[in-house]
């Protein structure tokens, strides 16, 4: 089957670049955990810089996928693949833009300490970070099935997200002095409860990408 | 007793009866070939009023093949041979009986290449189908050409200049003239073989636009070899194929953009993703 090898090589760039991104912002994400587990300041200025990196890159790869629209006239799958790729970059990006967030805080706290070592909210990072890489797993294999499975998995990031609320509530509710560093804590699990959500986009965003239809991968029951 | 719809296929004389309103054209196992080498093998494809459908696919698959037996223009070149029905609003054009010209005045065509008639004014390239099918007696013959030219977004340009060969025109304007020399004789279907291959971009577009305004009022067909063309303008979308033995069929048809985002065959995903040998 002929080639056209100046596009595919073009399609892969993308794909790759799109990638790479992905690493960056999972590094960024794991990397403002840390910062807030032991509120390192410094650490979290780093991460707050670095997000202008994942942003360039963002639109590294869109100007990309548009030269490549332009210039190449993809259809039917090729279509697919790069608006896919146009998609995810900007979730990616959003989520990059939470883990500088959660980074904000550690700042926030300035000389206070955590209200409470921290449990859940690393378990709900993990199980973002896992969605992600399984997600583009996915998506390199063409997987629409895996996709579906992996959003779905937003159900149990948002549990946690429901009992972390609850739990900051409590504390809230029997000392007034807590609110600020409950509220700063209940932002971090809101931003990784929107990462999972970010993630079942991407996962629809394979699935349109294999079967050519959009599908909502995972409905909201409340 | 004669159908009524191929009796509207006789000279006007003989057919008092009015033209129906819908113009659904579809082909039955068509196949058809020139002596021992098939072209096309059991097409079925139906062309619905309203719409644009285009005929894609590579060299040599029969696409001019398959428009040019829908007119029965086909029949012209020695040792064509044709199977199979060609049904316009129900009716087989090729049933006996059926005279093959007033065939190609209810279905006309378009070449690659414009055709004015080399001898003939702007005026007179429109007026001599009138003049030879015969004109709508409540109408008189420059109406009718003034009709068929403003029709085609040509008036303006050529109002001043009416007896001016046709070939004094430029590329896009003699094809917009062909364009209006069929329409001139009221055709209910419009077949266009590649119609812009011969034209500079800009042309094209002017072709392309007028296509989407005539779809309005007539049934038309479009072979092309420009998938972005075919994907600009039809609404459906006909890819076809040589196969083994050399006949073409017909792989896939679907709406346009469905064909063109998530074709169902392999062959057509190949195709029109370029990665066609």
């Amino acid at each position: 089957m002929p080639r056209r090898e100046v596009f595919e090589s073009e399609l892969q760039r993308l794909q790759d670049e799109m990638l790479l991104l992905a690493s960056m912002v999972d590094q960024a994400l794991g990397s403002a955990i840390e910062a807030l587990r032991y509120l390192n300041a410094t650490e979290a200025q780093r991460i707050m810089r670095a997000d202008r990196e994942i942003n360039a890159k963002r639109f590294a790869i869109e100007e990309m996928a548009v030269t490549t629209i332009a210039t190449q006239q993809p259809m039917a799958r090729d279509l697919r693949t790069i608006l896919a790729v146009l998609h995810i970059t900007v979730e990616l990006e959003r989520m990059g833009d939470y883990a500088a967030g959660i980074a904000r805080i550690v700042l926030m706290h300035g000389e206070h300490e955590l209200l409470k070592p921290l449990i859940d909210v690393p378990r709900m990072a993990d199980l973002d970070r896992a969605m992600l890489r399984r997600s583009l797993d996915a998506f390199v294999a063409r997987d629409a099935e895996l996709a579906k499975r992996v959003a779905a998995e937003d159900d149990q990031v948002d549990a946690l997200y429901d009992q972390v609320y609850r739990e900051l509530l409590t504390y809230m509710l029997q000392d007034a002095r807590t609110i600020d560093r409950a509220t700063w804590l209940l932002w971090v699990a809101h931003d990784l409860e929107r990462i999972a959500d970010r993630v079942t986009n991407i996962c629809e965003r394979v699935v349109f990408l294999v079967t050519g239809r959009m599908e909502e991968t995972n409905v909201s029951t409340c | 007793m004669i159908p009524p719809i191929l009796a509207k296929m006789r000279p006007p004389e003989q057919s008092p009866l009015a033209l129906a309103d819908a113009h659904s054209l579809e082909t039955v196992r068509l196949s058809a070939g020139y002596g021992e080498r098939p072209a096309i093998r059991d097409v079925n494809l139906t062309f619905r009023p309203g719409q644009i459908t285009a005929i894609i696919g590579p060299s040599g698959c029969g696409k001019s093949t398959l428009i040019r037996c829908v007119n029965r223009l086909h029949e012209v070149t020695p040792s064509a041979r044709v199977a199979g029905q060609v049904l316009l609003d129900g009716a087989d054009v090729y049933a006996p009986g059926v005279d093959p010209v007033l065939v190609r005045r209810r279905i006309g065509m378009v070449f690659q290449r414009p055709n004015p008639f080399p001898t003939l004014s702007i005026f007179d390239n429109v007026a001599a189908g009138l003049r030879l099918n015969g004109i709508d007696p409540g109408k008189s013959l420059p109406d009718l050409v003034w009709e068929a030219l403003d029709r085609v977004v040509l008036w303006d340009e050529v109002k001043d200049k009416l007896r001016q060969p046709g070939t004094a025109l430029s590329g896009g304007q003699q094809q917009r003239l062909c364009i209006a020399r069929a329409l001139a004789v009221a055709p209910e279907v419009l077949l266009l073989d590649e119609p812009t291959a011969a034209l500079d971009p800009m042309a094209t577009l002017k072709i392309e636009e007028l296509l989407r305004e005539l779809k309005r009022d007539y049934t038309v067909v479009i072979v092309t070899h420009n998938m972005q063309q075919a994907a600009r303008v039809s609404d459906v979308t006909a890819f076809m194929l040589a196969g083994l033995d050399n006949a073409g069929v017909v792989v896939e048809v679907g709406p346009t953009h469905q064909i063109f985002t998530n074709p169902t065959d392999r062959r057509t995903e190949e195709y029109i993703t370029g990665r066609f040998g």
